[in-house]
């Protein structure tokens, strides 16, 4: 693989990441912030507990692995920039 | 019960281990050994100071008495640490770049440092903490006397405080400058988040497996009112979620841990989920609490002392001893960092200002305003604790108390508008800053603070003087809505109205438009700060004094670092640094790390003199660094398109030079060929002329040579006149039919003369008289000649032959002349066709080397080739190739159609 293209695979990978760490508060708004969280609130319980009450705490749960994903690929793959293990590649605009 | 002495002794205790830690992590950052204090962990432990003793216990009492509600709290926190991409990422580079101190500093220094928004942000961020910190010390004393069955409230508080303050005067004020983090304290904040963390899912653990018997169990036993589905999602759900969000951002003890304190910007990243998880795990067992509160203590209990009392109740000791712990923890973490954040506000935008006016009327005085600064920031302290102590003491509603969170909450979220706006509008200004923050922080107090403090005074159910349209809780007939949101609507929306309506009208200053700038496009500069910018203010002053300025700012030994460290920099080792542009930039940024961006910058104004360039030519710069960006990039994306130009180019070049070198030796020919003639009629004429002993025989003899020389030299120039029309293609060659075989006979016919004085033997092929070629006659001829009289002459074999054949190649008819001396070899194939070239069989009559070049040429022009072909033994010949006159060819086509 030319450096170019290795160049422009890292640009590309990164721009993935930064678009999945722009949408997750988005997700996290529809999930726990928006009308949507009226299709929820039904008198129900799932395991003795309140079906809203699980809702919450899953959703909550769930946007906080989804958080550490994506961190941990901008962090690593903000470290092997620095090792040099691929191109650094020229900043753009933000 | 536990003994009041037990407890104190305790309480003591775990004080005197966060002394023991905060001074061993000062140490070793001293020592520079305190890597592991600059972890993610520690980062995000931190910033767990969100969660005070308010969480601790209200946030269950808020359980018991709104259900699910008090999630909110933690999920707007949660949205905007899973989105720090959005705000936090440019917060903390800002702070970075900018030497934030505060978020008073961060609001003036976007809005052109000016003195007068800090002045509001941090009365708006006192006025909010004050209460905030009377509830934390409420706390403490409050489960204090729980768990030991005192009432010595006031005394207790008293002492609470003061213990506080020393810690934060001891940890917190160890330097001025906010750039040099606060490890001890930190650390001991970290260790506290653990702790409180420990105890809430401790006695979460024993409430619902101690207790009631499973996570069933507990619920099974939950009012049915507690989660009601249809009313959990209401306006406050939405409300609140927004000012937990807004509060995250703009609490300035929040501030102070996430951005000032910051050390990496990467331990960011990981704060984003350990942080949203940390309080998750807080929130894990808040309802369960609450539920085993209400349905095993006895009624009338108090909701936010139930993670208390559910241990004692059930004579759990030691679990009783830790949750007190855990929340005397949440309380005092928060009061330490806000009470270093409202103190380091103070001291920057309200004392310093002063101070500074008073140092400048004795300019020659050696006041140090360092003392001075350091000393306010002590008092400061003193004074928030104290304060804090007096709202406690003349308050002694808990109602009141237990609500100023949330109302807090609304008088930080007043700086989100303001902050939002500035690091992502370039056109924000400080005049729609200050009308925003005004109409904001006033409503504020109007509709929600003043209200809480004197919730049974007329004017808040009727209105001030009776006016219905102007109840605090029904502002404008708003009612029937609950107060918070109520509150949250009118203030921070007349607050953005204003701040975005103002801005685009009010005119702009040039600072205010530099430092947007700054803000803004924060990402575009280097990571170490501003210094790759243009320089764009034009200021001058001694470097002696403004080593005086630094000394009493930063004190002796910093300033003399910082000036060794520029002067290094400049390449003046040892001596005083150059007073640049850069250098008093370099300054300023440094004193505001002390002393805020305001204050930094009208001390160096003051003492350089100098203003920023106007506001045009700001634009101008501005201008010119965008498109230079903009070039920039575009070139970095062409870049490949440009190397292929450029490798165009080159070859380009090389061709030309090449033409150049091959046009200076054709001249050098030219001159070379043309003074060999000239030399031998010029050395005869002058014997001539000389008529001395010259006998008439001899004379008959040198006018031949002249005659001869100059036939020669006129038929060199022909040649060179006709090359260089045919070159150019300036001579006309007419085409018409002619007979190859008679081209061929008559051309063969002239030189029988030379063949046969050569002994040369000519085998002839010749073609069917009837194949006509478009060709001009005459030159044909010539060109025949040439390549015939070559053969004869250049050839040095001992029985020379030459032979001339025709073959037919449809459209066209090629002409080969070979002969037996060798050929040419590969390399000469093309040189002999430049001009004066010759070969290497050159014999002893020598030609101008011009013939074969002009043959080509004719042949072109006729349309034809003229070439060397090589046969596979390696022996070659010269084919002319010519295109067969028209009627001819299609007659031949349609001949070899019918043969197929």
């Amino acid at each position: 693989m030319s450096s170019r293209a290795a160049a422009d695979e890292v640009l590309f990978s990164r721009r993935r990441q930064r678009d999945a760490a722009m949408a997750l508060p988005f997700l996290g708004v529809l999930l726990l912030a928006s009308p949507l969280v009226y299709v929820v609130a039904v008198d129900a319980t799932i395991f003795g507990v309140p079906l809203v009450v699980a809702y919450v705490f899953i959703a909550w749960a769930l946007l906080i692995m989804a958080a550490r994903v994506v961190g941990r690929r901008i962090l690593a793959a903000a470290e092997a920039e620095e090792r040099g293990v691929v191109p650094t590649v020229r900043r753009r605009q933000p | 019960m536990l003994s009041q002495d037990t407890l104190l002794a305790v309480a003591l205790g775990y004080v005197v281990l966060l002394f023991a830690v905060a001074f061993l992590c000062d140490r070793r950052a001293q020592l520079a050994h305190g890597r592991w204090l600059q972890s993610p962990l520690v980062y995000t432990l931190s910033i767990s100071v969100y969660c005070t003793s308010w969480t601790f216990y209200g946030a269950v009492g808020s359980a018991a008495r709104s259900g699910l509600e008090f999630a909110t709290i933690y999920l707007g926190p949660t949205l905007v640490f899973i989105g720090w991409w959005w705000t936090l990422r440019k917060l903390v580079r800002i702070g970075r770049v900018h030497r934030i101190t505060s978020i008073a500093d961060l609001i003036s220094s976007r809005y052109g440092k000016s003195t007068t928004l800090a002045v509001i942000v941090t009365l708006l961020a006192l006025t909010a903490t004050t209460p905030y910190i009377a509830l934390q010390l409420q706390s403490i004393t409050a489960s204090f006397e729980a768990i030991s069955g005192t009432t010595h409230q006031t005394r207790t508080a008293f002492w609470v405080a003061c213990g506080l303050a020393a810690f934060t005067i001891l940890f917190g004020t160890r330097t001025i400058n906010a750039n040099e983090r606060h490890h001890g304290v930190v650390a001991a904040i970290a260790l506290e988040a653990v702790v409180k963390l420990a105890a809430l899912l401790a006695v979460g653990i024993f409430a619902v497996w101690g207790v009631a018997g499973g996570i069933g169990e507990i619920f099974d036993r939950m009012p049915e009112e507690m989660v009601d589905p249809d009313t959990v999602f209401g306006p406050r759900w939405f409300t609140m979620t927004l000012l937990a969000g807004a509060a995250v951002l703009c609490l300035p003890r929040q501030f102070q841990v996430t951005v000032v304190e910051n050390t990496d910007e990467r331990h960011l990243v990981t704060a984003s989920w350990m942080f949203p998880l940390y309080m998750f795990l807080m929130s894990l067992f808040v309802l369960p609490l609450a539920i085993a509160g209400q349905a095993y203590l006895p009624a009338g209990s108090n909701p936010d002392l139930y993670v208390i009392q559910l241990p004692l109740a059930f004579d759990q000791k030691t679990l009783a001893l830790l949750v007190f712990i855990g929340g005397f923890s949440s309380a005092t973490s928060m009061v330490i960092v806000a009470a270093i954040a409202l103190s380091t506000m103070v001291s920057n935008h309200i004392v310093a200002p002063l101070a500074l006016r008073a140092l400048m009327r004795s300019n020659a005085a050696s006041g140090d305003v360092r003392e001075v600064l350091i000393t306010s920031r002590r008092v400061t302290i003193g004074a928030i604790l104290g304060l804090g102590f007096l709202y406690l003491t003349i308050t002694d509603e808990t109602a009141a108390l237990a609500a100023m969170g949330l109302i807090a909450f609304v008088g930080a979220a007043q700086v989100l508008p303001v902050m939002v706006g500035g690091i992502v509008w370039r056109g924000a200004t400080r005049a729609g800053a200050l009308a925003g923050l005004a109409a904001g922080g006033l409503l504020w107090l109007y509709t929600l603070f003043l209200p809480a403090l004197a919730a049974e005074a007329a004017w808040v159910a009727d209105g001030p003087f009776g006016i219905a349209a102007l109840r605090p809780q029904a502002l404008f007939g708003l009612a029937g809505i609950d107060p918070l949101v109520h509150a949250t609507i009118w203030s921070l929306g007349v607050n953005t109205m204003l701040f975005i309506g103002v801005s685009i009208f009010a005119p702009m200053r040039p600072l205010e438009l530099l430092q947007g700038a700054l803000f803004v496009q924060v990402f575009r500069r280097g990571e170490d700060g501003p210094s790759d910018t243009p320089r764009f203010t034009h200021r001058e002053a001694a470097v002696e004094d403004l080593f005086v300025l630094a000394q009493r700012i930063l004190g002796a030994d910093t300033a003399r670092d910082l000036f060794d460290a520029i002067a290094r920099e400049q390449g003046n080792e040892g001596r005083l640094p150059v007073p640049d542009d850069a250098m008093i930039d370099r300054l300023e940024r440094e004193l505001a790390g002390s002393i805020g961006a305001a204050s930094a910058h009208a001390m160096l104004m003051r003492a350089t003199g100098g203003e920023i360039g106007s506001l045009s030519e700001l634009l101008d710069i501005a201008d010119e660094t965008q498109k230079l960006m903009e070039t920039t990039l575009s070139l970095a994306e062409k870049t490949d398109e440009l190397e292929e130009t450029a490798s165009a180019l080159r070859r380009a070049n090389e061709r030309l030079r090449k033409l150049d070198r091959q046009k200076d030796e054709f001249l050098s020919q030219v001159s070379h060929e043309l003074r060999t003639p000239m030399t031998s009629i010029r050395s005869f004429s002058e014997i001539l002329l000389s008529e001395n002993g010259v006998t008439s025989a001899e004379r008959t003899r040198f006018v031949d040579i002249i005659h001869a020389e100059s036939i020669r030299l006129t038929r060199l120039l022909d040649e060179i006149l006709d090359i260089s029309r045919l070159e150019s293609g300036a001579s006309e060659i007419q085409l018409e039919p002619v007979s190859a075989a008679g081209a061929i006979e008559g051309a063969l016919d002239s030189v029988t003369g030379l063949a046969r004085s050569a002994r040369v033997i000519v085998d002839t092929q010749l073609p069917d008289p009837g194949i006509m070629i478009a060709a001009n006659p005459d030159r044909l001829r010539q060109v025949l000649i040439n390549l015939l009289s070559n053969a004869v002459k250049y050839n040095a074999a001992e029985e020379p032959r030459i032979a001339v054949s025709t073959t037919d190649r449809g459209d066209f008819l090629a002409i080969d002349i070979s002969d037996n001396g060798g050929g040419v070899t590969k390399d000469e194939a093309e040189e002999i066709f430049s001009k004066f070239a010759r070969g290497r069989r050159v014999g002893a009559e020598q030609g101008a080397g011009l013939g074969l070049p002009i043959s080509r040429a004719i042949v072109e022009r006729m349309g034809g080739e003229l070439g060397v072909v090589f046969r596979e033994d390696g022996s070659s010949f010269f084919r002319t190739t010519l295109p067969r006159a028209n009627e001819n060819r299609e007659s031949a086509r349609s001949a070899r159609e019918a043969a197929e």
